[in-house]
């Protein structure tokens, strides 16, 4: 991004990245609801190896084609089971 | 072959009735015997934007629920002889007819009329599903603007998932100083962002407002939008017609700016 062109600028080309960013998450219909599922599923499955700090699990999707990015904290990893 | 088009956009006040008006004007024009059918239910407007407000009867509820025969309710312009109208009811709402019923009567007006428009409501509840209900294509019309280009890509998944896969775009209200200042998005924006198939470009154009005022479309002298509903007609009936290319004089600046941001 040149620093002279700022985004009030050319409001014209921000619009368009904004509507390309939210477009791409909700053709795949990841309602909230979804996401939530999604995200329990994830933080279950993690969960069996590491112990991960729930509260902070966020997840998101952009990009074109979409692509889902999990940050999921990890507070130590969990002893094995023998 | 006839054809039932629906007219559709999700946001409202984007042009669709205009649209509806203006193409049904054209396509009779043309010689094609064509009916817009008002779908919208208790918000009827296609019949003022038509100037055909003091001619209805009957209308679309009447038809449906067997009131009267289509013949009855259907009202030709004088001014466009192959042009009809199917008005809508004011006082009733969405729920007065059934998707079924819409898929009958689209039937039997097909047996009739060449082109049959369907002129959407806002939205995506039941007028959609109505209006959808008995159409073989859309036309989705949008605004570059953020919010009208929104529910344009909801309504496309939606005409999808309803198994419509003959899809164009009308943009309408095109800016071409606001484009090149890079202060509006431009077609090829639009395009790319919705990915579908381009039908035409209307620029924002005062004619609009003066036929409609009139109850008149396609009836300015030299007008831009006017010319490019002419167009879209032309192109539905099977026409190449080239696209108007409106570029607006860039500065030196706009040029470098547009060069680097891309």
């Amino acid at each position: 991004m040149i620093g002279f062109l700022h985004k009030t600028d050319h409001s014209g080309y921000y619009a368009k990245d904004r509507m390309k960013r939210l477009l791409s998450s909700e053709r795949i219909a990841c309602s909230p609801q979804t996401m939530d599922m999604i995200r329990n599923d994830l933080i279950h499955a993690a969960g069996k190896y590491v112990k991960l700090n729930e509260r902070a699990v966020v997840l998101r999707i952009e990009g074109n084609p979409p692509v889902l990015y999990a940050e999921m904290p990890i507070l130590k990893k969990k002893d094995r089971q023998v | 072959m006839s054809e039932a088009i629906v007219i559709t956009s999700g946001k409202g006040g984007v042009g669709k009735t205009t649209t509806a008006a203006n193409l049904g004007t054209g396509l009779a024009a043309l010689g094609r015997k064509t009916v817009v059918v008002d779908t919208d239910i208790g918000l009827r407007n296609l019949d003022v934007v038509l100037g055909l407000e003091n001619r209805i009867v009957y209308n679309l509820v009447d038809v449906v629920n067997g009131n009267c025969r289509l013949k009855q309710a259907l009202i030709q312009d004088r001014r466009v002889p192959c042009l009809y109208l199917l008005p809508s009811a004011q006082t009733k709402d969405k729920s007065a007819v059934t998707p079924e019923q819409m898929i009958k009567l689209c039937e039997d007006l097909k047996e009739e009329f060449e082109y049959i428009l369907l002129d959407c409501p806002a939205g995506i509840e039941q007028g959609f599903k109505n209006a959808v209900a008995g159409a073989d294509k859309a036309i989705v019309v949008t605004t570059p603007e953020v919010s009208a280009i929104r529910d344009a890509d909801r309504i496309i998944g939606l005409l999808e998932a309803a198994e419509i896969s003959d899809i164009r775009l009308i943009i309408n209200r095109l800016r071409p100083d606001m484009i090149a200042r890079g202060d509006m998005m431009s077609v090829e924006d639009v395009t790319e962002i919705l990915a579908v198939e381009l039908l035409g470009t209307i620029l924002d154009d005062e004619q609009i407002v003066i036929s409609t005022n009139q109850g008149e479309p396609l009836s300015g002298k030299s007008s831009p939008a006017e010319e490019e509903y002419r167009n879209i007609c032309r192109r539905l009936v099977g026409e190449q017609v080239p696209f108007i290319s409106f570029h607006v004089k860039q500065g030196i600046f706009e040029k470098l700016a547009a060069f680097f941001k891309k």
